[in-house]
């Protein structure tokens, strides 16, 4: 957290440098900061423009909660950012501009984050936006294409973007539905879940969007697939106790019980089920199917609990790409481990960004954010030569070639909404700690 | 089978409303002998939690038991407790009880920033093995959650016999009775609101501590949360009233469990509100009216 807080401070005092004293101040105060930090800021070009630190950078906004409940999203995503930013600086920037981070929080909160979006849009006026999450999507999402920001976001599932999108908003990372799709079969189906085909389930779905989103799906797959829906309860968040909720839960005899809830309600709910003797199974999404969750919760509760994840992209795995990456990050970064939730979805999202930004100015256009948001599907989309990284792809467009960028977590191939399909993976934990207990490709679903 | 819910749920509500007691009488006790409401009583609640947590993890070098942890705790947040009133309360005393309410704000404003700044937002569990309910006479219950309601009841006979076996009690009584006539009578009015400052603070770490044992994992707002539930009960009892307040938790706490198991589990807290406010309409003076 204090890198991010001395960011933000950076940033904020940069642009008190600017307003206040119009040029010499702000530079110093730049390139005083710069030293420690990964994206080269105001500093390089205050020499150039006389005008104040970064007016001549591209700017790339990362709307995410970098504090408060959700915090670790943003602590997920900032480091796979600057590094990528790093790399396009490295290789000479966009269009001979450099590439520069603004932070926006949005604390999870939609109030905050229609302030954090209204500074980004219009003070700091980014050229796109790297965010935000399901939770604060319905608040900002307007604001955004009517200011025709160009949106990436490795994060948010939210179904309410499943027929929204694919002009100016994209995403990394796969629709709710498709999750919620995934739960139902992997817990209707043994070979998806190594366990047994559970016919009975129970819903516990907390009231807030990001949770809501996953419950329709979930509902309707699983009879679908032949299963029966024993209840759907929607849960108040953040409550001290779920006692009550459990019983009513019990009391309609489910063999696996959905969870979707925060880590901390999770765990609460989880906990009061073994108090009262709960004998059903537990499968979580992907908010709790971290260490996190488990190193939180006791192992008698946890044992055998199914999760879902976004599953590894089989051809960037094979071909070496994805260890590649998590070397990388964890190098870059100081993590313990690279495959935390959401970087390879942050990876993809800022290759495709910086990658459209890139067939933009090899086009001669200007970096408009109508211009960028239509280059974003044509460099992922084949069939053209495929690319699997920035530099890569940036010096093939630079020569003419259109490219396909090809992602960590899928072939990333947006179709009209702006959305990808990924194979998923089931997780199972055992002992503190999760592995795969199937696999699920998209065609499975 | 209807029956048994019904027995569970109210047990489960006397559960809750031996830590709403403990919190309540704590704060019932410091309005009878200050006569002002203290908002920052719900950071008690929490540096009482918050304290037996890193007293055991090894915050004084050794891991201590978690009794022993709990209890030194409890001491230090009743010396927390006094040395907040003499800083911020005392000077202020003789302005009358609404600077002393607003004051109380902010200083709970500044005991839980403080709290945050030192460990974060993170939650926190206490180190409690987590147990499966047993059967104890058709009823469902942890050993923890039997161990949380004889702590309660054990402190309410304790500030029984406090408040009416030993000198320090009387003196309370005759502090909260006639604050002047007690001076006069010879007793040190300003050593007994210090000794009831410690009395009241230390109850509401025990009632943190007892909360946390239930309903963790908590975060910092844990105290200044739960502070309206702990209104809701002194209020009903009748504030100042010890008695009322220890009468009104477990009325909170039931009707909050029966509201979740039979209404709706969406609006535990507002249960609270609902029996606090008919209660109030009929007799503003609280269930128990008489003096302590």
């Amino acid at each position: 957290m204090g890198i991010e807080r001395r960011r933000l401070i950076k940033h904020t005092g940069g642009l008190a440098g600017i307003t206040a004293l119009a040029g010499c101040l702000g530079g110093d105060g730049d390139d005083g900061s710069n030293g420690d930090t990964t994206a080269p800021g105001g500093g390089d070009d205050t020499d150039t423009g006389g005008g104040g630190g970064g007016g001549n950078n591209i700017r790339i906004g990362v709307l995410l909660p970098f504090s408060g409940d959700y915090g670790w999203v943003g602590a997920n995503v900032l480091p796979v950012v600057e590094m990528l930013v790093e790399e396009i600086n490295d290789g000479g920037g966009i269009d001979g501009r450099q590439v520069s981070i603004v932070q926006g929080d949005t604390e999870a909160s939609p109030d905050a984050s229609v302030s954090a979006t209204n500074r980004l849009v219009n003070v700091e006026n980014v050229s796109a936006v790297i965010g935000p999450t399901s939770i604060t999507m319905s608040a900002v999402i307007d604001t955004l294409v009517e200011n025709e920001v160009p949106v990436v976001t490795p994060t948010a599932g939210t179904t309410s973007l499943d027929d929204r999108g694919g002009e100016y908003v994209f995403r990394t990372v796969s629709s709710d539905s498709l999750g919620g799709r995934a739960i139902a079969r992997a817990a209707r189906d043994e070979q998806y879940n190594s366990i047994q085909d559970y016919e009975r389930m129970a819903l516990m779905v907390g009231n807030e969007e990001v949770f809501q989103s996953f419950k329709e799906p979930i509902r309707s797959s699983f009879e679908e697939f032949g299963g029966t829906v024993t209840t759907t309860m929607d849960i108040r968040t953040g409550k001290a106790s779920y006692t009550s909720e459990v019983q009513s839960m019990m009391d309609s005899d489910p063999e696996i019980t959905v969870l979707v809830a925060s880590v901390e309600d999770s765990i609460k709910i989880t906990e009061a089920g073994f108090q009262a003797g709960y004998e059903g199974n537990w499968f979580a999404t992907q908010d709790q199917t971290n260490q996190d969750f488990l190193s939180q919760s006791d192992n008698r509760v946890t044992n055998d609990m199914l999760g879902l994840n976004a599953a590894t992209y089989q051809p960037a795995e094979e071909a070496g790409r994805l260890q590649g990456f998590f070397d990388a990050i964890t190098e870059y970064a100081g993590w313990d481990e690279g495959s935390r939730v959401f970087a390879t979805n942050t990876y993809d999202a800022m290759n495709v960004l910086g990658l459209a930004m890139s067939q933009v100015a090899a086009d001669g256009d200007d970096l408009t954010g109508p211009n960028v948001a239509a280059a974003i599907p044509t460099v992922a989309r084949p069939p053209e030569q495929a690319v699997t990284s920035y530099s890569e792809g940036a010096s093939a467009t630079a020569d003419g070639t259109d490219v396909d960028y090809q992602g960590l977590v899928g072939p990333i191939d947006f179709d009209d909404d702006g959305d990808i399909v990924a194979p998923f993976s089931i997780r199972r934990a055992q002992d503190g700690a999760w592995s795969e207990a199937g696999r699920l490709p998209p065609e499975a679903l | 089978m209807v029956l048994d819910n019904l027995i569970q749920t109210f047990v489960f509500g006397i559960v809750e409303g031996s830590v709403i007691a403990v919190g309540a009488v704590g704060l019932t006790l410091s309005y009878g002998v200050t006569r002002f409401i203290n908002f920052a009583y719900g950071e008690f609640l929490t540096y009482g939690a918050y304290l037996a947590v890193f007293i055991a993890g090894g915050l004084f070098g050794v891991s201590l038991p978690l009794p022993v942890a709990i209890a030194v705790a409890v001491l230090l947040v009743g010396l927390l407790g006094v040395a907040v009133s003499r800083v911020f309360f005392e000077p202020i005393s003789h302005r009358g009880a609404l600077p002393l309410l607003i004051t109380s704000i902010g200083v709970s404003f500044i005991l839980r920033n403080l709290l945050q700044g030192w460990v974060g937002v993170d939650a926190r569990q206490l180190p409690v093995p987590l147990l499966r309910r047993k059967d104890y006479f058709g009823v469902q219950l942890t050993e923890l959650e039997v161990a949380v309601i004889v702590v309660g009841v054990v402190t309410m006979l304790l500030v029984h016999l406090l408040l009416q076996r030993t000198m320090l009690g009387k003196r309370m009584r005759a502090t909260s009775g006639n604050r002047s006539l007690a001076e006069v009578a010879g007793i040190d009015t300003q050593r007994v609101v210090r000794q009831t400052w410690f009395i009241s603070a230390a109850a509401g770490a025990l009632s943190g501590v007892l909360y946390a044992i239930l309903f963790a994992p908590f975060r910092p707002g844990v105290g200044f949360a739960y502070l309206i539930v702990i209104f809701a009960a002194t209020l009903l009892g009748g504030i100042g009233r010890p008695y009322g307040a220890m009468l009104g938790a477990f009325i909170i706490g039931i009707a909050m469990n029966l509201g979740s198991a039979y209404l709706s589990a969406n609006y535990t807290r507002a249960y609270a509100f609902v029996i606090l406010v008919a209660v109030l309409l009929v007799r503003p003076e609280g269930i128990r009216g008489g003096e302590f």
